[in-house]
């Protein structure tokens, strides 16, 4: 039984460091798209890599899975609100 | 007897944490009607003003909006593994997370401020008299850049604030592996920092 919790801490971390991990390799991906002209297309990956971003943030970060329903409601929705006004931001452009 | 005074006690905890829970929901939806207006406030000036907004966010220090999007993204997984390191009884490592978080927040004012400092050393400020007589693109520009990034600031200072006073209950086992809905929230709301960050890099320092 002990030995299972120790192996679920360790999951814990783990995810939570990859995550980050993760989230350094996006950004660093993000940054190096911004430098690249690649018309249409250099902007449907950025909408990806930023709602990859939130994703990992609110999942292994805010650990939304132990949050309220309300929580994941409204984060879910936060994250698509943001998302909508990044695109017309760059849309409108 | 004492069983039902248990009971009761559990049940005004219960309450009280969801009483914490609403209020953070509304803070959550007041900063998302706060965020989004500025968001659809710089949509709507960036289509007004495109050529200009592209020239002044390639004038921004990219390189120092990175780092600091790798410091803030740092602190957020710190606090997180916090939260995990306290829900495990790992108090010590709870504590140094916490510092080590909070350090991170100031490197990351640092960079912010002297940022800020070449802008201002070279009048481009708000109310500056050499950035009111420039164009109405590069005015609304740097407006725009300084009241997001300063509300970014301010929520960061904010959050230092709550986790310093949340390492203190920890520290006085005021706060305990059993309950940590307190660090919990603050976890919650620091990452909501750094989620609003990763929207707001890319809109200033990103698009060009």
């Amino acid at each position: 039984m002990k030995e299972e919790v120790q192996n679920n801490n360790k999951n814990s971390y783990t995810q939570q460091i990859l995550s980050w991990l993760g989230l350094i390799a996006l950004t660093a991906l993000l940054v190096t798209f911004s430098g690249i002209k690649l018309g249409g297309f250099s902007l449907f990956v950025f909408f990806i890599i930023i709602a990859l971003q939130s994703i990992l943030v609110i999942n292994k970060f805010m650990l939304i899975k132990c949050q309220q329903k309300i929580f994941k409601v409204f984060l879910t929705f936060l994250g698509c609100a943001l998302i909508v006004v990044l695109i017309m931001s760059f849309v409108l452009n | 007897m004492s069983q039902i005074n248990q009971l009761v006690s559990e049940s005004d905890i219960k309450k009280e944490d969801n009483t914490l829970r609403k209020k953070i929901l509304l803070f959550f939806i007041s900063e998302l009607l706060l965020f989004g207006g500025w968001f659809v406030v710089y949509a709507i000036y960036k289509n007004q003003f495109a050529t200009e907004f592209n020239y002044y966010s390639l004038k921004l220090n990219t390189t120092l909006g990175t780092l600091n999007t790798v410091i803030l993204i740092s602190s957020g997984l710190l606090v997180s593994l916090s939260l995990t390191s306290l829900k495990k009884e790992n108090k010590f490592l709870s504590e140094i997370l916490i510092v080590l978080a909070e350090t991170f927040a100031l490197m990351f004012l640092v960079n912010l401020f002297f940022e800020w400092g070449v802008k201002i050393s070279a009048g481009l400020y708000p109310t500056s008299e050499i950035l009111a007589a420039k164009g109405s693109g590069e005015v609304l520009f740097y407006y725009l850049y300084f009241i997001m990034t300063g509300i970014m600031a301010l929520h960061l200072i904010l959050g230092i604030i709550v986790l310093a006073n949340i390492l203190i209950q920890i520290f006085k086992d005021k706060i305990l592996s059993s309950d940590p809905n307190k660090l919990d929230d603050a976890n919650m709301y620091w990452n909501f920092t750094v989620l609003i960050w990763l929207f707001v890099f890319p809109l200033f320092y990103l698009i060009q």
